[in-house]
């Protein structure tokens, strides 16, 4: 039916059915999204199987050849990001799917949860094929419209809320966007000027330090960084992620800044790495330096949980920014591994942390750190997801974050760059501080406490941020298999076959 | 002719995987509903992969497990060996005991889940190659017996849990950087490949730390006492019986003793345990509930312990001999000790062993631990003289004086713990204790035999069978025997024993909580900061809006405007421009 | 000659569509500014299309500003829905508070 090479097409091209015919269908519009997701992961696991099988894949659509045609195409990175879009894409539609069926049973403003969830499908789907479409496409004028189509339906996601705060948010998210995007197209142009090819693979064994590379490297990476909120350009990020739905924050901030750091990372890793001097990577370093300790700063001031958890988002990003110079000049390919590594981890923490959030606004009415005592009491999954999700922030082992943190460790300190290191651990401690300033209000039973009602439904809730904060959390343990993907990916003549 | 060979692999894989594994799949049938019945009455079971492990793997197999935690290897060698022996029984002992006193508790599977947590920890450091993976596991081990020991949160065992969870987390600290600066070359060692060229005394000392507080070593002993008389007496079977054995095996694994000499680093190591040695003995003699009173034996041998450690530093051959006896020493202490609270848990249950049975069996594990000849401990004891005068010059001669003066201490603090065991009235003695007698009599059978069974202690045992030996071993025991027998006719009267010496708060500005002082001082000194800082900064009006709006707050909103992001997005750019250009024209 | 000029008149109207972006408050003029980078960008990318060593012209760059040109009008479009519904939020507060005010001035 599907022939094994167009499987590569699936997890851009269901979605994208998913989203259009949940648009028509009004009724069904959850079961042909949440299939649509399933399919997706079933698709990636497939892919990530022909990779150990036969190495990475390249498959021209419509049957047209680079440099004409547009070209899709598998590596390990890419395989990561399918992988991990395709699981927190099941479980944020199943925690949608509770999210929604809750506010819906709850009388007060009648009608507005039924149009947020109408709504909410369609673009969510459209959100999974732009990000799928960004991690396997081969050709950046075709990665440009995903990123155009990440930018928009993220923007109507983030508006879906309706409140005044979050349509302004949405409008400057989409702005900001739009800036960051079209510096991209610009980088885009000034490519082709130079080179006359739009496909990856063919830059990368062209490309070399030409004023034309450089200038579209610059506008490309300064629009990148915008769109992947790095301090100091981080402005859109909190108000568009706090003030959205439940689900809608834990797509953006897990999912959709992951895109254009992706982006970022392809670039100056994959295909330019070459035209790149050392000063270039220590700037991108400074930045990191900077989001860690600006956004951990900022998270230790806020006084309403999801905003907290979007300033830890910042400074998080930066811990992906600071591997920069130390993978360049560790010589050793298996740090910026970690970076990938790192923001898949990142991913599935902040998507379980907002969830849990949202449970709990749900429950309460309102996120107020100072008032959020003895949730354990009722919500014990819940309490425990954050706090499992914690541990991955701040690093302890054996979660993701303690593999990244220490394989960027130990590569500042052999590399003699002790500033790095120094900006590690500070910014581990800035995450256990607000971490538990969360924490120790959830688990703390005071006796006053009043007593809330578990909603009878909350399973939905409450299971899929368990299960992907303990995914973040047990990663560090089967880390070699994704570090290994990612290995094998990057360079395609050391493919290797497991258990070969 | 290949076939067989992969098909071991494979067994070895799998036999060495499920020894920390099996803990660990029981562990997750504890925590779900429909399982944890089944899961709760195979508890004991969750130690035979250790013990088959132990019997049917030969020695020298090594299995690369490529796809765990940063790449790891297993392997069950000479000294892994006789601590897996070691720790599986233990572990064995403590579990039949869960097994039997927690069949009716409500909280019998969290309980379950935590002992079977840490049981997988303490298993899989034994094996772990790697320095990460053996990390990870003593993690593993270390805070889940948190739970163990604050098992019915009370306010008691919190109090306990909560002085045991600080030490751990510095522990924990010590042993992160410790890991850093083994790996700062870009590679992290494998354990058997510490270079002894980048040990530092800074190295030691962080060394110290970490395993230290495990064995109640002197400044990190406070959370002894306080948990082995909290927890559940089988729980604090293992954590007196095989869990401070990890710490042994820490040093054991980490120092390369016998390729390093560190002369500074090993007066510290027994200046350090020889305070330990005769600390744990006054301590113990003021202690009236016999766990606490065991926990000061615990202290006092583990001083014993560093004491052997610090000779190793001395010189490379004492290191050689030093690696031997601590692990033999860890064995002796561990039988005799796990005995001790056996025949604890079955009193404490309400078991019947007539009198003089009853002080026969309490007795051989005690004046095993005091060096009477004939156990075990005498052989260890007589090993331990031959270290010391490896040691030469004046720290032969401490050693020729101090090991009398700890035997006989040794001696009055086993017979000070005998009489308490034996006086101890049972808290609640229903159910079934023909399973704690049936497995005190074992432990008892196991301390006696092992002496004469094991292949590794038959020189030992010949050597101290030789008349000079045994009467070498003999007179402190018997000084001891009679001084303790005068304390006790004469009312076993101690200056200041009338205050509670149980109290928490006591123990904290006693000596034996220095440290706690100093930490709780810290953190009065830091919450008396911040409340002094608060009160003053509600006063400062200007102060606190600077604060406020000023402050971070402030320049957030300043990096909120559209001009100021134009500003940094054109400075970005330029810089990148710039920086690549330059180096184009380089 | 009047190759380059086409790219420098592109990458001129890039600059001022950004600094309108980046400096007028109101929403409509920043997506207007929008409209305009992209407009300058599809400028440089037709005049990349002219070669000087054939005759023929690419047409790869063509179908990229069409595709561009679907792009910016559906984002143009997105934005102008936000701005409305912004701007009828503004206008319902307003309202709000004048009533507020004049029940107020009633009580009074």
């Amino acid at each position: 039916m599907v022939s094994a090479e167009s499987w590569i097409a699936v997890p851009v091209v269901v979605p994208l059915a998913a989203a259009l015919l949940s648009f028509l269908v009004r009724r069904g519009s959850l079961f042909i999204s949440l299939a649509a997701a399933i399919i997706n992961v079933l698709a990636a696991a497939i892919l990530v199987n022909q990779f150990f099988v036969s190495g990475p894949a390249q498959y021209a659509v419509g049957g047209w050849d680079p440099p004409l045609g547009i070209s899709l195409r598998t590596d390990g990175p890419a395989l990561i990001m399918l992988v991990l879009t395709g699981l927190t894409g099941v479980a944020i539609s199943l925690y949608a799917w509770g999210y929604f069926s809750f506010r819906i049973d709850q009388p007060a403003r009648a009608g507005r949860p039924e149009k947020q969830e109408r709504f909410f499908w369609p673009l969510w789907m459209l959100q999974l094929t732009g990000l799928n479409g960004l991690f396997l496409s081969g050709d950046i004028f075709n990665i440009y419209v995903t990123l155009e189509l990440i930018g928009v339906s993220a923007a109507g996601l983030a508006a879906l809320s309706g409140k005044s705060a979050s349509i302004t948010a949405a409008l400057r998210y989409l702005l900001v966007s739009l800036l960051g995007s079209m510096s991209y197209l610009l980088g885009v142009v000034f490519l082709y000027k130079t080179y006359g090819v739009l496909d990856l693979g063919l830059l990368q064994k062209m490309a070399g330090p030409t004023p034309g590379v450089i200038a579209a490297l610059a506008v490309m990476s300064v629009g990148l960084l915008l769109k992947t909120a790095i301090f100091p350009m981080h402005f859109w990020l909190p108000p568009a992620h706090a003030n959205a739905l439940a689900p809608v924050s834990a797509i953006l901030s897990g999912l959709v800044v992951k895109g254009s750091f992706f982006l970022l990372f392809r670039l100056w890793f994959d295909i330019f790495s070459p035209a790149l001097p050392h000063t270039a990577f220590s700037l991108m370093g400074a930045l990191g330096a900077g989001a860690i300790l600006w956004g951990g700063i900022q998270a230790l001031r806020q006084q309403r949980l999801k905003l907290l958890i979007a300033y830890s988002t910042i400074s998080q990003l930066g811990y992906l920014l600071i591997a920069f110079p130390l993978a360049f000049t560790g010589g050793n390919s298996q740090t910026w591994s970690a970076v990938l590594f790192m923001a898949s981890g990142h991913a599935c923490a902040k998507i379980a942390m907002f969830m849990s959030a949202g449970t709990i606004m749900l429950h309460l009415g309102h996120d107020r750190i100072r008032e959020l005592a003895g949730i354990r009491a009722y919500l014990p999954v819940t309490a425990f997801a954050y706090a499992a999700a914690g541990v991955n922030l701040m690093g302890l082992p054996p979660s993701g974050g303690f593999i990244g943190k220490w394989m960027m460790l130990i590569a500042s300190l052999s590399t003699h760059q002790w500033l790095w290191a120094l900006v590690l651990l500070a910014g581990s401690f800035l995450a256990v501080a607000y971490v538990f300033r969360v924490v120790e209000q959830l688990f703390v039973i005071p006796p006053d406490a009043p007593f809330i009602e578990r909603h009878p439904r909350a399973g939905l809730l409450e299971w899929p941020a368990l299960i992907l904060a303990l995914i973040s959390l047990l990663m560090g343990l089967i880390a070699p298999y994704p570090l290994r993907l990612l290995d094998t990916g990057m360079a395609p003549q050391v493919v290797q076959v497991i258990g070969g | 002719m290949v076939f067989p060979a992969f098909q071991n692999v494979i067994m070895h894989t799998l036999g060495l995987s499920l020894v920390a594994g099996a803990p660990l799949l029981l562990m997750a049938g504890c925590c779900l509903r429909p399982l944890r019945e089944a899961s709760f009455r195979l508890l004991p079971l969750s130690v035979l992969p250790a013990l088959l492990a132990v019997l049917f793997i030969p020695p020298g197999v090594e299995v690369e497990v490529g796809w765990f935690f940063m790449g790891g290897a297993m392997e069950l060698d000479a000294m892994g060996r006789i601590f897996l022996t070691l720790t599986a029984c233990v572990w064995l002992f403590a579990a039949l005991s869960v097994h039997e006193k927690f069949r009716q508790d409500p909280h019998r599977f969290r309980f379950a889940g935590f002992f079977l947590a840490s049981m997988s920890g303490n298993f899989g450091l034994i094996l772990a190659r790697d320095v990460l993976g053996f990390y990870l596991f003593f993690a593993l081990m270390s805070f889940s017996a948190y739970g163990l020991i604050n098992h019915n949160r009370t306010e008691m065992t919190r109090k306990a849990g909560r002085v045991y969870l600080v030490l751990v987390f510095l522990s924990e600290l010590a042993m992160f950087t410790a890991l850093v600066f083994l790996s700062a070359r870009g590679e992290t060692p494998s354990i058997s490949a510490i270079p002894a060229a980048d040990f530092s005394p800074l190295l030691l000392f962080l060394l110290f730390i970490a395993f230290g507080v495990k064995i109640g070593a002197l400044p990190l002993q406070s959370w002894m006492a306080l948990s082995y008389q909290q927890a559940p007496i089988p729980a604090a079977t293992a954590l007196a019986g095989a869990m401070v054995n990890a710490g042994i095996l820490g040093w054991l694994r980490f120092i390369p003793l016998g390729h390093i000499v560190l002369p500074g680093g090993g007066i510290f190591f027994i200046v350090m345990g020889s305070l330990a040695a005769i600390y744990g003995v006054i301590f113990g003699l003021y202690q009236d509930k016999p766990g606490r009173a065991l926990a000061s034996s615990s202290i006092s041998q583990m001083g014993l312990v560093t004491v052997i450690a610090g000779y190793g530093l001395l010189s490379d051959e004492a290191g050689q001999a030093a690696l031997t006896l601590m692990a033999l020493f860890a064995m002796h202490h561990s039988l005799a000790k796990t005995s001790l609270f056996l025949g604890y848990d079955m009193i404490d249950r309400g078991g019947r062993v007539s009198g003089i049975f009853l002080l026969a069996g309490l007795l051989l594990p005690c004046l095993s631990l005091a060096g009477f000849p004939l156990t075990s401990g005498a052989m260890v004891k007589g090993a331990l003289k031959e270290l010391v005068a490896m040691g030469g010059g004046s720290w032969y001669l401490f050693g020729k004086v101090f090991l009398p003066i700890s035997s006989m201490g040794t001696t009055v603090l086993m017979l000070h713990c005998a009489r308490l065991l034996r006086q101890h009235n049972r808290s609640n003695g229903e159910g079934n204790t023909t399973v704690a007698a049936r497995l005190w009599i074992a432990s008892i059978a196991l301390v006696a035999a092992t002496p004469w069974l094991w292949p590794p202690l038959h020189n030992l045992g010949r050597h101290s069978l030789q008349w000079q030996a045994l009467a070498q071993s003999l007179w402190p025991v018997a000084l001891g025997t009679v001084l303790a027998l005068v304390w006790f006719a004469t009312g076993s009267r101690l200056p200041a024993r009338n205050r509670d010496v149980a109290d928490f708060d006591y123990l904290a500005r006693s000596l034996s909580g220095g440290f706690m002082q100093i930490l709780v001082a810290v953190t009065d000194f830091f919450a008396g900061l911040r409340h002094a800082m608060e009160s003053w900064l509600s006063r400062q009006e200007n102060l606190r809006d600077f604060i406020r709006t000023r402050g971070p707050g402030k320049w957030e909103k300043v990096l909120g405007r559209w001009s100021v992001v134009y500003l940094f997005y054109l400075l970005i750019c330029i810089f990148l421009f710039i920086i690549m250009y330059g180096t184009l024209y380089s | 000659m009047t190759n380059m000029l086409y790219s420098f008149t592109g990458l001129i109207l890039f600059v001022f569509g950004l600094f309108a972006l980046i400096s007028c408050p109101h929403p409509l003029r920043k997506i207007l500014g929008g409209n305009v980078m992209s407009t300058g960008i599809f400028l440089f990318l037709v005049a990349t299309s002219y070669r000087t060593d054939t005759a023929s012209i690419d047409p790869v760059p063509q179908a990229m500003v069409l595709t561009g040109i679907v792009v910016s009008v559906s984002i143009t479009a997105v934005a102008l829905v936000l701005a409305t519904r912004l701007q009828q939020s503004a206008n319902r507060a307003m309202n709000r508070r004048e009533k507020k005010n004049e029940g107020g001035a009633a009580e009074g």
